[in-house]
């Protein structure tokens, strides 16, 4: 009777530990937290990726947001991206709000003389977002490896 | 009478329906030839309304920093003319023929949205070695210093002095290996960045040299300045 109680209560620990680990370790509190601040928030900022990872991003679904102007985003762009013009950025602000700020989310311009995917990616941290990746070779380099492309209508 | 006033209402709207500002641009395409990385040219495109009625220029938009355009007047009465004038910069990283455009919006219906194209063919002296020859440096805390190489190849046959290496901001340095580059040899440039305000930034280093088609090479450095506690 009392060996059965024992193992009932470890079993109880045991899950109450994994789950309480596997949710401070999703999010990022309790145990493990960032210890040093400066760290967590570098760790936040926006970061530039290349080509191959931001493909591998594609291919994993993750958000493409395109800053480039309407006309051209409508000309072509990389399938499934929303198209977040930085000049109407505050247009899309009721968007963006529906969009958790851990988001993981890729933005991209022309290419490398075009530097609204920085400026994007410089918007959405100061609005919180923390998961930005700028994938700033952008639309050229998608283009020169013949991946799939899409028009708006 | 009836049928009067049904003819008189019926060449009235046709009237109406008659009476739109019609957009004309010439060229659609235009072809700035052969230019040298760093060096500019210039353009023109002539439009004209062509309608009977008003046209309203709503916007005109170059879809890259490497084009700087200047917008005609708002409203071009029929039978009038106006000019897009641009001026078209072949930064670094444009290599061979390159295809930038020019976004119009006009009231003509059948123009609402239109895009027309500017041609040209960059040529270099000194290549960049790497694919990209600008500096996107992405998030970087304040007060931290970030350093990159961005090196460059001689591909003439003639040697090219690096007169000066200067940048638009206290904030980045920038050296160069080497006060001259043979030909089919490199020279790197180590650029430092050390931002000191919140958000993003965009600066150039400019590294001025001895040859008389690449006078001057830039590149663009850009970065996110981020709050350190």
């Amino acid at each position: 009777m009392f060996r059965q109680a024992a193992q009932e209560s470890l079993l109880i620990i045991l899950a109450s530990s994994v789950l309480g680990l596997s949710y401070s370790a999703v999010s990022q509190k309790g145990l493990f937290r960032a210890k040093d601040s400066a760290v967590a928030i570098a760790n936040t900022a926006p970061s530039v990726i290349s080509f191959e990872e931001a493909k591998t991003l594609h291919d994993s679904k993750v958000l493409f947001l395109d800053s480039r102007h309407p006309y051209e985003f409508k000309l072509g762009h990389i399938p499934g991206s929303l198209n977040i013009p930085l000049n109407t950025f505050e247009e899309s602000r009721s968007i963006l709000a529906a969009m958790p700020k851990g988001k993981l989310l890729v933005t991209y311009c022309d290419g490398v003389d075009c530097n609204s995917s920085m400026q994007l990616a410089a918007k959405l941290f100061e609005a919180g977002f923390t998961n930005v990746k700028i994938f700033f070779s952008g639309w050229q380099e998608w283009k020169s490896h013949g991946l799939p492309v899409e028009q708006s209508p | 009478m009836k049928r009067a006033l049904i003819f008189v209402m019926l060449v009235f709207s046709a009237g109406l329906l008659s009476a739109q500002p019609k957009f004309s641009i010439d060229p659609m395409e235009l072809n700035l030839g052969m230019l040298y990385s760093g060096s500019s040219k210039t353009g023109r495109f002539t439009i004209k309304n062509i309608g009977t009625e008003s046209l309203q220029i709503k916007y005109v938009q170059p879809s890259c920093g490497c084009t700087t355009v200047r917008k005609p007047q708002d409203q071009i009465k029929p039978g009038k003319s106006d000019y897009i004038d641009i001026e078209f910069t072949a930064v670094a990283g444009f290599r061979g023929k390159t295809e930038k455009y020019v976004f119009i919006s006009t009231n003509d219906p059948t123009a609402q949205e239109l895009s027309v194209k500017i041609f040209a063919d960059v040529r270099e002296e000194l290549q960049p070695t790497s694919a990209l020859s600008s500096i996107p440096l992405g998030g970087v805390p304040l007060g931290k210093e970030i350093t990159q190489t961005i090196s460059f190849k001689n591909i003439t046959q003639k040697s090219i002095k690096v007169k000066d290496v200067e940048t638009t901001s206290k904030n980045i340095k920038a050296t160069s290996d080497k006060s001259a580059v043979e030909p089919s040899d490199t020279l790197t440039l180590t650029i430092t960045v050390k931002p000191d305000k919140q958000g993003y930034a965009f600066e150039s280093v400019v590294m001025h040299t001895d040859s008389n088609n690449q006078p001057k090479i830039e590149i663009k450095v850009s970065y996110i300045g981020v709050k350190e506690q």
